[in-house]
């Protein structure tokens, strides 16, 4: 692979009007500088502000990642919130997951004439998807089949206290 | 980097062409029913036997449903789709006041998914929607179904995916998950998104401002001292508040300086968001608590079932709110279901003797009227239902119930007139109505449930405590002396400072990003670079080079090359890691903030496609209405455009004059 030829800058004088900036450079072409002088370091100051910033962002960055996890973690430096108050939408979800599970149950009974021993059965069949039976997170449902009927009953967890969540849900077909 | 795919590849003609299919596809499908006609002519029929007794009430009992749903078992392990037990089981179900068979559904349409003959399984996905009309996952899983076996009846399954999204919209049990849903998702990819250019636009502008500002302190403070300054600034803030989102928000408004008009637009729209938390956890809450309320027991109640533990439910709870009409109505169509001559003398008597509120007097009027027709008042009810039609633009059932009135006063004209009302304002509802052939309150009235809309009314105004779903992580991320209900006033002043930035950058006398070194164009140099957008260095280098030393031009390209090289790198780099960040650092924010909404929300629904509140008919799949495969194809085409963006780059902005590009 061959590289593309460019001629050098001083087989190509230009010139120039002197209104344009690049006269300027044209001028410095024409008249050459003294080697031994310093070379102009334009923008310099720049390139060092970039660069500490770039450094002290880093450091920023991850100076609030740690921040941010001490902070959840609820250790001494910050306050967080009390591990009840993380889960406020638990009891919405626990209601709307033995709904849930009751409609599954209901659709089983419907094709087989019977429920089912346990609510595995019930994502073996395909009706519930295998996380239905742990959702929200470490949920237990307390399942119990009887006679034509059936008893469901969501967790109790911490979070899970209020009167409207102590679900027991009893469905009997004798009733 | 622009998306760009070859004209013939092209994504949007394809999209587009989607889109006016699934949106015209209803009425360019709409064809002449024979059926339908000959239902309409027979209701319509002068001349027929005037039927002037009271309507009855229904003979069907329980025991009848269960007797056609092991029919129906029964024919379909023999291999046929058992129509005949479906319609039977319909009509009875119907008759017996359920207007939505949502079990027997659900269980015919999972036995519809293992259909091998198409005909055989679209005809049960059909019946399976007339048990349920009101459940949106039957038309799903038959588009789902036909699409799977049968791609030449493309016409039907957008037909169904088409209705399932309808009634998806308009069933509360499905429309608040899932908006509960597309609003916590989307917030959160919002909210990721907007991290990602957080930081991206410190990377870019933070040293841009620092320059700025070292430009604008008095001559003594050097380039490190402003920048310690101005880090100083972005944290104080947030130490003295204990608060990381301080420093986050301080951070954004320190770089939205020098930000352009799009990068601009992505702040507004994060401080927007911010603000509106307060407003958005309290819609969530109200979302979420849908599920278990007593809304949501009285939809039940009026368009599944009411059997005799709703009633007693329904009653112990009318004792306890006496003036709650909403409670009330339900009782009482509870009561017109079940056909007795009693309970029509009490709907009549509770309608006349009651204030009623707005949105439920049209509705109590029909059932008045309608239960007058039971009863064998026609007059009487005609007086009932010219009112309510007043009040019930939108619904077939008064006119419905007008023409019944008319056949039963044998005013043929009035009869007609009223069936072409009614048709003209719901056809599908009366050509199913005209389908039940027996006489008796629930198939030959229609008494309907209120609109969807008012329960989500009815939920609002009921009391309950207040959750805050928002608060645990706000306190996380904003610490305990920051408040939630800080959030509208933080994002109102973000968002008018950010807005009132705008002005600096109009007057150009910011620097802005060099779009081949990154680091700041200087406006002050516009003189000599005539207002090229590459900075001084770059612009003496690889535009005016050819007059340039050539040592010095070979030193200067090696290092400016470096840093090209480097700004391109990071940008592909940032793209892999965290799609849109590498937009975002070229300064094309709002394909940046596409990407990585998309990327994020795409990632929620592909793996959490049931959401937060999980609906309890939304069972057999986790793809209801496609929302995983929407989840995939959102990831799949950032994917394609992070490809695109590591493998060609992405080109930054060119800014020149004025800050324009």
């Amino acid at each position: 692979m061959s590289r593309k030829k460019y001629p050098t800058p001083i087989s190509v004088p230009i010139e120039m009007p002197d209104d344009l900036p690049i006269v300027r450079d044209n001028s410095e072409l024409l008249f050459p500088q003294d080697a031994t002088a310093p070379k102009s370091s334009k923008g310099v100051g720049a390139v060092v502000v970039h660069h500490v910033v770039t450094f002290l962002q880093i450091l920023m960055v991850l100076g609030l990642g740690a921040w941010s996890y001490v902070t959840y973690k609820n250790t001494e430096l910050f306050e967080a919130p009390e591990p009840g108050q993380r889960n406020a939408l638990e009891p919405y979800l626990v209601d709307a997951q033995i709904q849930r599970i009751d409609q599954a149950l209901r659709v089983y009974e419907a094709l087989n004439e019977k429920f089912p021993v346990t609510l595995d059965v019930l994502v073996e069949a395909g009706l519930l998807e295998p996380s239905d039976l742990g959702y929200p997170a470490s949920s237990v449902y307390r399942y119990q089949r009887f006679g034509e009927g059936f008893k469901l009953e969501g967790p109790r967890t911490p979070a899970n206290t209020s009167a409207s969540h102590e679900d027991a849900l009893i469905f009997d077909e004798q009733q | 980097m622009y998306l760009h795919i070859p004209g013939r590849f092209s994504v949007l003609p394809f999209m587009v062409t989607l889109l006016a299919l699934f949106v015209f596809s209803t009425p360019v499908l709409a064809q002449r029913d024979s059926s339908l006609e000959k239902l309409l002519d027979n209701a319509n029929a002068e001349g027929k036997a005037v039927d002037t007794s009271p309507v009855p009430k229904s003979t069907v009992a329980d025991v009848n449903l269960q007797v056609h749903w092991q029919l129906w078992k029964s024919v379909l392990q023999k291999g046929k789709p058992g129509l005949d037990e479906l319609k039977a089981l319909e009509h009875d179900g119907r008759s017996l006041g359920r207007v939505n068979q949502t079990t027997k559904a659900l269980g015919v349409m999972a036995m519809a998914l293992q259909q091998k003959d198409v005909a055989h399984g679209h005809e049960m996905f059909l019946a399976a929607q007339r048990l349920a009309p009101d459940l949106p996952y039957p038309y799903f899983a038959h588009a789902r179904y036909l699409m799977d076996r049968d791609l030449a009846a493309f016409p039907r399954w957008i037909t169904a995916a088409s209705k399932g999204y309808q009634v998806a919209w308009s069933w509360p049990n499905t429309r608040f998950p899932w908006a509960l849903k597309f609003l916590i998702f989307g917030i959160l990819a919002i909210l990721g998104a907007a991290f990602s250019f957080l930081i991206a636009q410190t990377v870019r502008q933070f040293g841009i401002v620092a320059y700025d500002l070292a430009r604008l302190l008095p001559r003594g403070f050097s380039s490190n001292q402003t920048v310690v300054l101005l880090l100083a600034v972005v944290l104080v803030p947030g130490v003295l508040l204990k608060s990381p989102l301080a420093v986050l928000l301080t951070l954004a408004l320190v770089v939205s300086v020098a930000q352009r008009w799009n990068e601009r637009l992505v702040s507004l729209a994060l401080f927007a968001v911010i603000g509106c938390l307060p407003l958005i956890d309290k819609l969530a809450d109200d979302l979420a608590s849908y599920s278990g309320s007593p809304a949501q027991a009285l939809v039940a109640a009026q368009y599944v079932t009411c059997d005799a533990g709703c009633v007693e439910d329904l009653h112990a709870r009318q004792q306890a709110a006496p003036e709650d009409r909403y409670i009330l109505f339900t009782e009482l169509l509870a009561e017109f279901r079940k056909g007795d001559a009693k309970g029509h003398k009490r709907v009549i008597e509770e309608v006349s003797s009651r204030d009623w509120p707005a949105d439920l007097q049209s509705y109590v009027e029909n059932l008045a009227g309608a239960s007058e027709l039971a009863l064998g008042e026609p007059k009487k009810a005609i007086l009932w239902l010219q009112k309510a039609e007043a009040g019930m633009a939108m619904e077939a059932a008064p006119a419905f119930n007008l023409m019944r009135a008319h056949q039963m006063s044998d005013d043929f004209d009035g009869a007609s007139a009223a069936l072409t009302k009614a048709t003209d304002r719901n056809l599908d509802q009366v050509a199913q109505y005209l389908t039940y052939e027996r006489r008796d309150v629930n198939s030959f009235l229609m008494a309907p449930g209120l609109p969807l809309s008012t329960f989500w009314d009815y939920h609002l105004a009921t009391p309950r405590d207040q959750r805050s779903i928002i608060l645990p992580y706000w306190k996380v991320l904003a610490g305990t002396d920051v408040g939630l209900e800080k959030a509208t006033m933080l994002g109102a002043i973000g968002f008018g400072f950010v807005l009132l930035g705008g002005l600096v950058r109009l007057r150009a006398k910011m620097s802005t990003p060099c779009p081949r070194c990154g680091l700041a164009r200087d406006p002050r140099d516009d003189k000599t670079t005539g207002a090229h957008h590459l900075c001084l260095p770059c612009y003496r280098t690889f535009v005016t080079g050819a007059g340039m030393d050539y040592q010095a031009r070979v030193y200067n390209e090696r290092v400016l090359g470096g840093r090209l090289r480097f700004q391109s790198g990071l940008r592909r780099i940032l793209s892999v890691f965290a799609p849109g960040t590498g937009h975002h650092l070229a300064g094309r924010s709002l394909s940046g903030l596409s990407i990585g909404v998309s990327f994020i929300l795409g990632l929620l629904l592909a793996f959490f496609p049931l959401g937060i509140v999980r609906p309890a008919s939304e069972l057999l799949s986790n793809n209801w209405g496609g929302t995983s495969s929407l989840g995939w194809l959102m990831v799949s085409v950032t994917c394609v455009i992070v490809v695109g963006a590591v493998v060609r780059g992405v080109d930054s902005v060119q800014v020149g004059q004025g800050g324009r590009r």
